[in-house]
């Protein structure tokens, strides 16, 4: 067990963590400017889980709330959510969940499953209630992690050969042909 | 952003001086004794007769209180209002605001709450604001902290103000080919392509660069390694962490044996 997680820590893995960091960032500022019910800030997360394992998964997520709870503390909180999203999207991923596209959509929706109640769970103890708008867990959670699930699949698919020879698990991915 | 994220402020002062880990030390101890540590201003006791004073000796209260206004105070603040109205369980009511009442009991835990949060979040403020994070991260990496951790704190620390002026880089290109951020919602949604296309695969680009730069930098030798900056780790420093660590023993013991 040990043994496999130290294999999932290459070098490339470092590299990999804080620009995934980046693409949530970027990413999730940049939707907010589309006006769009979608969020993409975990998509960097869900790659990294994909293609070098769960817990590296879930220090990305942890690393970007961390950086985002610098930027606004009401972030904070919420930490557990993105490491839950980054070890359930590893986890998945090892489970054969992300080698089809049929496959990734379901596999976004158990993510969004995840994240959802992860977070009102959190939302109930901050503010001793909780909105249970049955917009955001029918639809907005679902098309957001989705659609990131989907993102960093295609993103994993269509990688340069030279980078994706490095990837721990690139076997999570490919269907046989690469 | 760039501004408000680079926290540290350098300035001449004893505080600045002191070994990074120290700080760190002094930082954890505040927050461990603040929160665990038995009484009911507790918390705020330490905000203003630890962290006040700390900031104003490292010449450094104009920020902090920057910091504690636009930061700290609305965070803790919209909590202590949400948990006052929602949380039940209040005996003595204070008074009421429509169909919820609000209790003295809520109320004195909500603040007990909030201000535990206003603490911890000074105390990390303070640190921040007196110590250079590629210091603290060279100190604990000497102190044994793997290389790999270090590397991804100051990493994304150091990039942050980049993933703004790349998202503003894509979105300024793109409205200059025409992007249209108004149209109607499958029109915007078509727009995710040329927002989010750049956005991966410019980081590709940028993975193989960091590849190549960390390679150079012999970031897989298994040699020991050596390192460019002396950070000072003088006696002061070694009677304060022991004193720290002596304190915050104290408030443990404290808190399992008096309750």
């Amino acid at each position: 067990m040990l043994e496999k997680i130290k294999q999932d820590f290459r070098p490339i893995t470092w590299i990999l963590i804080p620009i995934a960091v980046i693409v949530n960032g970027a990413g999730g500022w940049l939707i907010t400017k589309l006006d769009l019910p979608l969020y993409l800030d975990t998509v960097g997360t869900i790659f990294v889980a994909v293609v070098t394992g769960p817990l590296a998964g879930a220090i990305t997520g942890l690393v970007t709330n961390v950086i985002l709870g610098l930027v606004s503390p009401g972030y904070a909180p919420y930490w557990p959510v993105p490491v839950l999203i980054g070890l359930a999207a590893g986890i998945l991923a090892n489970l054969g969940w992300f080698k089809d596209w049929s496959k990734v959509l379901l596999a976004g929706l158990i993510i969004s499953v995840v994240a959802s109640i992860t977070s009102t769970l959190i939302a109930m103890r901050i503010h001793g209630n909780a909105d249970l708008n049955p917009a955001y867990f029918l639809v907005e959670e679902p098309v957001d992690k989705i659609a990131a699930a989907l993102i960093a699949f295609g993103t994993a698919r269509f990688l340069p050969k030279q980078i994706f020879a490095l990837l721990p698990r690139r076997e999570n991915v490919t269907s046989g042909e690469r | 952003m760039n501004d408000r994220l680079s926290f540290y402020r350098k300035k001449n002062s004893p505080i600045h001086t002191l070994n990074p880990f120290t700080k760190l030390t002094l930082t954890l101890a505040l927050i461990v004794i603040g929160i665990v540590g038995g009484g009911y201003w507790t918390a705020s006791l330490a905000v203003c007769l630890a962290i006040a004073p700390l900031t104003i000796f490292s010449k450094l209260f104009g920020d902090y209180l920057r910091v504690a206004f636009r930061l700290i105070l609305p965070t803790a603040g919209f909590m202590f209002v949400m948990q006052s109205i929602f949380i039940p369980g209040g005996v003595t009511e204070l008074f009421r605001i429509g169909p919820f009442s609000i209790e003295v009991e809520t109320v004195q835990r909500s603040y007990l709450i909030a201000s535990r949060i206003f603490l911890m979040v000074s105390a990390f403020a303070f640190l921040l604001l007196t110590t250079h994070p590629s210091e603290l991260m060279t100190d604990l990496t000497r102190r044994g902290l793997p290389p790999q951790f270090s590397y991804v704190l100051i990493s994304t620390l150091q990039i942050i103000p980049q993933m703004q002026a790349k998202a503003q880089t894509i979105i300024s290109a793109q409205r200059s080919r025409g992007l249209d951020t108004e149209s109607s919602f499958m029109k915007r949604i078509g727009l995710l392509v040329p927002l989010v296309g750049p956005l991966v695969f410019g980081s590709l680009v940028e993975v193989e660069e960091r590849a190549i730069a960390i390679e150079a930098r012999g970031f897989t030798s298994t040699r020991v390694k050596t390192f460019l900056h002396d950070i000072p780790d003088t006696h002061m420093d070694k009677i304060i962490r022991w004193a720290l660590l002596a304190l915050i023993i104290v408030a443990l013991a404290s808190k399992i044996w008096l309750s």
